[in-house]
């Protein structure tokens, strides 16, 4: 197995929005997660192969045919990035939410009372950090490469928020050991019994037999939705198999979930 | 037009050249401000943020409020025959028109609910204080206007806290894959909602202009490209020395590689051009000529 490491910067707060959770609370994850860090890096990707036609397909909601979704080829393997030791925090704010789209209540100068001037609440989460350091894997070497030339490259990630790749090294090879180590990413839950943890429910994509045309292709990833999976991260040193450079370590159980294998 | 429309996976038609645009700058708060976050027991209390369990709080200019008065600036924007720019378009909040030819939905995004959305390309950032000095409580209260004062009409008296003065905001306005025509709108945003931010009364921030570094020239960087090719002029916002602070700015403003796919104007060459894409966004949305 090879790896890459990314330094993203965000330029503000970031929301990755929890699901499932409330309507009201927006929550957020408290790293990106790698189905987001997945469709992050295909965005960029197409950004740099469009070049200047600036092909917008990385940016268009697809709401009238199937959901169809641009992710990275299922041979690169995203396992999230983490803020480091420089800390986060969770900013939690209040948000006037729209629920009734078919008014102008909110732009007037001149305002009388109006029925329709509803808005609701919201108490919304965001992430505020330095950096996150991210992690992508790959079986070979050379299907990394092209995701080296996105140093300096940003743009939106997450429900709210623009961050860019302000480092990225590798590829290095990781080797797989069964260690006890402090893991550098989210654990699959079935590792964590008896390890006090935040545990979050987070997806892995539902991958079809459909073709990939890969990272260049302008059309969609075969990927038919998302599989709900149980996860946590902690700070304990945990028995498991690692795939590893020497200083970061990735459970191999986390790689086996995000590959679609049924565990 | 429709059957173009369909030809393209973006259903945006490309009519001219496309670019990435950004802006960083600095903001310093003229006088004191209040960027509301809610209200306690007769305290109207500002937002601030922090950036770790132990790390202290810190003013906060969000990035959302800054896009809700940018926008706002455009559909409030004075048209020559005396509408607003919002009404000639029928473009208002949260009724947003999603017209793909309004100026405002084309780079600010809109949403018509079960009939179209048009994904906003314009994103905001920053906000963080650089310094760290606590809001100020002040004492204020809501006279009766009547010259001669009975019983019963007494003043109100409620207290509100505001951010220091002189408090500098990194700030950051991205567009992805705008047209040059397109980024005149996120210009005249930017700079008209300048003197408008801040809830209630005073108003108003400006770009700061330092003492040692860049003397005379506002400290702000407007990049066109399509490659990245400078060092972005994001500063950490756990960093609280100011001169720490306008020193990564200015020296990663400073490290880039001027070629066909990247263009970076700073200091007075980018408020110019700033002014002069406002200009034609004034020509071509307001004055009608």
């Amino acid at each position: 197995m090879y790896g890459i490491r990314m330094l993203i910067r965000p330029t503000g707060g970031l929301t990755f929005r929890r699901l499932p959770g409330s309507i009201l609370h927006i929550g957020s994850y408290t790293f990106v997660p790698p189905t987001t860090l997945s469709g992050f890096l295909r965005r960029l990707v197409m950004m740099l192969a469009a070049g200047p036609s600036l092909d917008l397909a990385a940016f268009v909601k697809h709401q009238e045919t199937e959901r169809e979704m641009y992710v990275l080829p299922r041979d690169l393997i995203p396992v999230g990035a983490y803020t480091g030791d420089s800390g986060h925090w969770v900013h939690t704010t209040k948000r006037q939410g729209i629920r009734d789209f078919k008014h102008d209540a909110f732009s007037r100068l001149y305002r009388v009372a109006a029925e329709k001037e509803v808005y609701q609440l919201h108490d919304w989460d965001y992430l505020m950090c330095e950096d996150l350091t991210g992690y992508l894997l790959g079986k070979k070497e050379e299907c990394l490469s092209p995701l080296l030339g996105l140093g300096n490259r940003g743009c939106k990630l997450g429900k709210e928020g623009y961050a860019f790749i302000a480092d990225i090294t590798g590829p290095t090879q990781y080797r797989l050991i069964d260690t006890t180590e402090v893991p550098s990413t989210i654990v699959p839950g079935r590792l964590l019994a008896g390890h006090p943890c935040d545990a979050f429910q987070v997806y892995r994509h539902d991958w079809t037999d459909g073709p990939d045309g890969g990272l260049f292709s302008p059309s969609p990833s075969p990927v038919r939705g998302f599989v709900p999976f149980m996860a946590g991260l902690t700070e304990t040193p945990l028995k498991a198999e690692y795939y590893t450079d020497g200083t970061t370590f990735i459970p191999k159980a986390l790689v086996d979930i995000l590959q679609g294998e049924v565990v | 037009m429709a059957s173009e429309k369909k030809d393209v996976t973006t259903g945006i038609v490309k009519d001219s050249d496309r670019w990435h645009f950004d802006i960083y700058a600095i903001l310093e708060g003229a006088q004191e401000l209040y960027f509301g976050d809610q209200v306690q027991i007769n305290v109207n209390l500002v937002e601030t943020v922090k950036l770790g369990k132990d790390k202290p709080d810190k003013c906060y200019l969000s990035p959302t409020k800054r896009r809700g008065v940018e926008r706002r600036s455009l559909i409030w924007a004075p048209v020559k025959n005396g509408k607003l720019l919002g009404d000639k378009l029928n473009c208002g909040i949260p009724n947003t028109c999603a017209d793909l030819e309004c100026p405002i939905c084309a780079v600010f995004g809109g949403l018509q609910p079960g009939k179209k959305t048009l994904v906003g390309r314009l994103v905001h950032g920053g906000g963080v204080a650089v310094q760290e000095m606590d809001p100020v409580e002040k004492q204020r209260a809501m006279h009766p206007s009547m010259i001669s004062k009975e019983k019963g009409d007494d003043p109100i008296p409620f207290k509100r806290q505001y951010n220091e003065p002189g408090l500098l905001y990194p700030v950051y306005n991205h567009c992805l894959s705008v047209t040059d025509e397109e980024f005149t709108a996120v210009a005249y945003a930017f700079l008209d909602s300048l003197a408008r931010l801040g809830a209630g009364n005073p108003k108003g921030l400006r770009i700061h202009e330092h003492q040692s570094r860049w003397v005379g020239e506002p400290l702000l960087v407007v990049d066109r490209y399509l490659a990245p090719l400078g060092k972005r002029p994001v500063v950490s916002p756990s960093l609280d020395e100011t001169d720490e602070v306008i020193k990564q700015f200015a020296d990663a403003a400073e490290q880039f590689t001027p070629s066909e796919n990247f263009e970076r104007r700073k200091g007075k060459e980018a408020l110019k051009y700033l002014q002069e894409c406002a200009a034609g966004f004034v020509k071509k949305h307001l004055t009608g000529s």
